[in-house]
């Protein structure tokens, strides 16, 4: 069934009796064309775009959970398109031009909102790196606007301006960056590629991965053993576990990264704010939560939940920033699991194993990434070459030190971003 | 700040590989792991703490100079 405000009338009318499931249930057949690791945002935009972009259809994704309960309903849902190097620059750009495509293209509503990102800064040195981050976005073919302190009161006047640890001295703004509905965008992607005849399988997890000569051959899964042509890993959060089932060690540790989100209050921030120099940021969902996060726990962990110190931290960057959210009560706080890449950039790449492909190391920017991840994977797997606007995320970028990608400037080296 | 393996530092020439493998790849494991932490708000000795990643058990901590000079 296609969504509109059709749809909605009439089923309005006829008691709302014919809706039905967004995707199937299938049992898995014995073999797929291609086999996806990994029902998370990446993995099932990737399924999506290899039925739409490529027609390939005969594919499965396997989720051990289900669809949308691994990091993509656990993350900040931040969209943009503000990077500097090149590799991470085209990569986020083509990858937020879908966003703004997504929701006509699988027939969901995800909510995605363009609110704008303010990322504030402190200090003249600081004013010039932004100035110099905002002319490459430009010339990248993105949006950014430098703010001096009065364009920002303008569009924030709820800051404290004059805190004598950080005083605010302006803001690059890109308005074209945002949030969305993180479920949404699983679910969008999920009924999309099930629409196209693409096997979602649930409460299916791999548990072997088959290799003769090389060459992948299927997986064994709790529900028995599938062949397959090609076999995509798509678990960040988890990737050294299954990338290790295909005899892998990969450059990844896992790390956590905690959130938070406040009792729903009535609109109050209408721009995603981040400050840097207190490791915190900001949004408010639409829901009314105001949804905030900071920095890692900086040590590795699968715990999917952090520490005190880290939350006392980022409680107090946002007092210091904006003492009215002191007023608001929190509701709850939770940890998702980051494959940290020692560059802070993600890998989308060939393995040395024939028809085995790797798509990990998101460290906490997996969200945005969904559907340039999901399209570039998919022309990897489906050409067996990598796509133009990812090429630069190669395995072997650590081994042979070309290529690296560190937009923080802190070194090519675990534990530094 | 990484797992307790980096106190085995590679000679200078054992090769690309070696040294790829020491300063980036990692077992990453979910379970019982030994890294290597530094109590830097504190006597800002480095130490070994033997813990869980799933559970933040910890099971045990010692000085990382101790570890390195027993192997």
């Amino acid at each position: 069934m296609r969504f509109s405000a059709w749809q909605i009338i009439k089923q309005g009318l006829t008691g709302n009796k014919g809706w039905t499931p967004h995707w199937r249930s299938p049992e898995p057949k014995p073999e797929y064309d291609v086999i996806i690791i990994g029902g998370g945002g990446h993995g099932l935009s990737t399924a999506f775009y290899l039925a739409k972009e490529h027609g390939i259809t005969n594919i499965a994704v396997l989720e051990k959970g289900y669809i949308g309960g691994g990091n993509v309903g656990r993350n900040t849902t931040i969209v943009r398109a503000n990077y500097m190097l090149p590799g991470n620059s085209e990569f986020y750009s083509h990858s937020l031009r879908l966003w703004e495509n997504m929701e006509t293209d699988f027939n969901f509503n995800a909510m995605h909102s363009q609110r704008g990102i303010i990322n504030l800064f402190h200090s003249d040195g600081q004013r010039d790196a932004y100035a110099r981050r905002g002319n490459q976005m430009i010339s990248q073919g993105d949006d950014a606007v430098l703010l001096d302190r009065e364009g920002v009161r303008q569009m924030l006047p709820y800051l404290d301006f004059e805190q004598t640890r950080f005083p605010i001295f302006g803001g690059l703004y890109h308005p074209r960056g945002g949030s969305a509905r993180h479920d949404a965008v699983a679910w969008g992607y999920a009924r999309g590629a099930d629409m196209r005849g693409v096997d979602i399988i649930q409460n299916c997890e791999v548990t072997g991965i088959d290799i003769e000569g090389g060459i992948v051959k299927g997986v064994q899964t709790s529900r028995g053993a599938i062949r397959a042509k090609k076999v995509a890993l798509m678990t960040a959060g988890r990737s050294s576990q299954t990338a290790a089932m295909a005899g892998l060690t990969l450059p990844i540790e896992s790390h956590v990264l905690q959130a938070f989100v406040s009792e729903g209050l009535k609109p109050c921030i209408d721009h995603v704010v981040t400050y840097g120099m207190g490791h915190f940021y900001i949004s408010q969902s639409d829901k009314g939560g105001l949804v905030f996060g900071g920095d890692l726990d900086f040590y590795a962990s699968y715990a999917a939940r952090g520490n005190l110190p880290m939350a006392e931290h980022v409680l107090e960057a946002g007092m210091t920033l904006m003492p009215m959210i002191g007023k608001a009560r929190m509701l709850r706080s939770w940890g998702g699991i980051m494959d940290m890449s020692p560059d802070g950039s993600p890998i989308i790449d060939k393995t040395d194993i024939s028809g085995l492909y790797l798509n990990c190391g998101w460290c906490y920017g997996g969200f945005k990434a969904v559907p340039g991840s999901g399209f570039s994977m998919a022309h990897l797997v489906a050409k067996d070459e990598p796509h133009g606007p990812a090429a630069k995320f190669r395995l072997d970028r650590f081994a042979t030190g070309l290529g690296l990608m560190d937009e923080e400037g802190t070194g090519a080296q675990h534990n530094l971003h | 700040m990484g797992h307790a393996s980096m106190l085995n530092r590679p000679e200078q020439d054992a090769g690309k590989d070696v040294w790829n493998a020491y300063l980036h790849e990692r077992a990453n494991i979910a379970g019982d792991v030994e890294d290597l932490w530094c109590h830097d708000m504190g006597c800002a000795a480095w130490i070994v703490v033997r813990r869980n990643t799933i559970s933040h058990t910890i099971y045990e901590a010692k000085l990382a100079n101790e570890v390195r000079d027993a192997d």
